[in-house]
């Protein structure tokens, strides 16, 4: 016959031990979790380092660590100031990066130069294959599918790998180097053969959205002309439009990291809205940030300087072009750089860009001038 | 065995409390020691902010002509842009900062203005009298209008040093 003691021994023993091991197992069920968390915090901050670095350094180099856990990242950079999301943390940007997510990551440092100024960013992309698709024959249309390849990193030696092809109707033909993918520097090489009588037709093969990407090239170009990746519209003067898959918008393009921006973007839809049309406007906000200041600085320096050339000697053949420099710069008034870039749309107003793309191309003779006659240096 | 029992029971429930307490005690000491790191990452985090701040600012076009050069005549431009500055640029280069460059020419300490450039030999922007984490380092000046002679106007470049500090 059982005590009323062993009784109480049965059930205590099974209600503490129950208590006890939910104990144990919830902690540990968080702790692990946190743990985890912890982890995908350190390693975006590992990531924003290596950016940071090769934004500096110059560098490029893979990183890796994605692989390692799930991520959910996403590049917000329009938000003030630039962040990168992830479902446990969000990390501030400060260096010029256009990020595209994926296990491996490429980053290369690459730059805009405007004679006066540099623009630096990196980017930051996984296993990508861009296809072009150039619908007509025309000396812009290589010219501009030239300039985007070499706004793109050059992969050669390193994983992942950035590659080229191009696709006519419902072929891919990515095989182009010796029966491999073709990099950045082969491509280039392709695109500067002859290529008369070349010919192809739109492209309907099937492409998978987070590896490839689609750029169609035609005068044809509208919304829902193309169902992939963006389709641009050639134009003699490096000014013209272009649409993303599945925005209603219509952009323009002024330089060929506009391009390359919704290029890396991808058409992609998140909740944040689509990948290219993030990376298009955080490039433009960025870009009209940096020139902006850069363009007052450069223009009070140019002052400051002919000012003292002036005063302190005879020698004055500097105080001319300085006094043109900072006019264009900043002291113009309305036409001036600074004054275009005060308007944040600036990049979606044509008659803006136009006269911005102008004022840009007197900045570089005007600099240029300077250096020619020893009064300024050249900028590396 | 009335009372046999009852210090049995009791036997249990003090066994089961010191249980329980090893339990409270272990999970108190990884908590705390995960916040102990957290901590630790956080003074850690200052100090590479403010290392990467200061590769950052020797490296960026708008004061320097090349990495570690700063160029006199930006700077001084630089100061001419008035109460909105540190606002433009906490734009590039983030929030709560500031940057001392002093230029090693043996003369007293002269901040630089519009007026009184290019004898002079200081900078300064974003100071304010708050707590800091800091970095020095020795950098390069480049003075435009380095020295004059019947020739021309000559630059130079002197040597200096940067601090950067973070306010905490």
């Amino acid at each position: 016959m059982i005590s009323i003691y062993k009784l109480f021994r049965i059930i205590f023993g099974i209600i503490a031990s129950v208590f006890i091991l939910y104990f144990l197992i919830y902690y540990s069920a968080v702790y692990s979790e946190m743990q985890r968390d912890t982890q995908r915090v350190l390693i975006l901050k590992a990531f924003k380092k290596t950016a940071q670095d090769v934004y500096l350094t110059g560098i490029p180099i893979n990183f890796s660590q994605f692989s390692k856990l799930e991520f959910d990242l996403y590049f917000e950079g329009t938000a003030e100031p630039p962040k990168l999301r992830s479902s446990v943390s969000s990390m501030i940007v400060m260096t010029p990066l256009f990020f595209a997510q994926g296990d491996n990551i490429f980053i290369e440092r690459l730059d805009l130069d405007y004679g006066w100024w540099k623009f630096d960013f990196v980017e930051a992309v996984p296993d990508m294959t861009i296809i072009f698709n150039p619908l007509e024959n025309t000396e812009e249309i290589w010219d501009m599918m030239k300039n985007i390849t070499k706004t793109l990193p050059d992969t050669t030696n390193f994983r992942p790998k950035v590659t080229f092809g191009f696709c006519d109707g419902i072929n891919l033909d990515e095989n182009l180097c010796g029966g491999k993918p073709c990099e950045r520097y082969d491509f280039l090489n392709i695109l500067n053969q002859q290529h008369g009588g070349v010919g192809f037709s739109k492209c309907t093969a099937g492409m998978d959205k987070e590896k490839y990407r689609l750029v169609t090239v035609s005068s044809s170009c509208r919304h829902g002309f193309a169902d992939k990746g963006i389709c641009i519209v050639p134009s003699q003067t490096d000014i013209g439009n272009f649409y993303i898959n599945g925005s209603a918008e219509t952009y323009i393009y002024k330089d060929p990291l506009d391009l390359v921006s919704a290029i890396i973007g991808g058409d992609s839809v998140s909740i944040y809205g689509i990948g290219a049309e993030e990376l298009f406007k955080y490039k433009n906000k960025i870009l009209g940030n940096r020139m902006k200041i850069m363009s007052k600085v450069m223009a009070q320096r140019s002052v400051l300087i002919s000012g003292r050339l002036q005063a302190n000697t005879n020698w004055t053949e500097c105080v001319i072009p300085y006094k043109n420099l900072a006019d264009t710069l900043y002291f113009g008034g309305q036409d001036s750089i600074s004054n275009i870039l005060s308007n944040e749309n600036y990049y979606k107003n044509l008659p803006l860009l136009m006269q911005l793309k102008n004022k840009l191309n007197e900045a570089r003779a005007q600099y240029q001038e300077l250096v020619d006659k020893g009064c300024e240096y050249i900028y590396v | 065995m009335y009372k046999k029992s009852q210090a049995q029971i009791m036997e249990y429930i003090v066994m089961i409390f010191f249980v329980m307490v090893i339990i409270v005690v272990i999970i108190i000491f990884l908590s705390g020691w995960h916040f102990a790191q957290l901590k630790a990452e956080e003074t850690k985090d200052a100090s590479s902010r403010v290392l990467f701040l200061t590769k950052h600012l020797s490296h960026s076009p708008l004061l320097v002509k090349d990495d570690y050069m700063f160029d006199d005549g930006k700077l001084t431009a630089l100061k001419s842009l008035g109460p909105e500055l540190c606002g433009e640029l906490e734009k590039i280069f983030g929030y709560d900062w500031y940057i001392e460059i002093t230029v090693l020419d043996g003369k007293p300490k002269t901040e630089c203005t519009w007026s009184n450039y290019p004898d002079c030999n200081y900078w300064e922007f974003c100071t304010k009298n708050e707590k800091n984490v800091t970095y020095d380092l020795p950098v390069n000046v480049y003075r435009r209008i380095g020295y004059t002679l019947s020739t021309g106007v000559f630059s130079r470049v002197d040597i200096g040093f940067i601090r950067v500090g973070v306010y905490a």
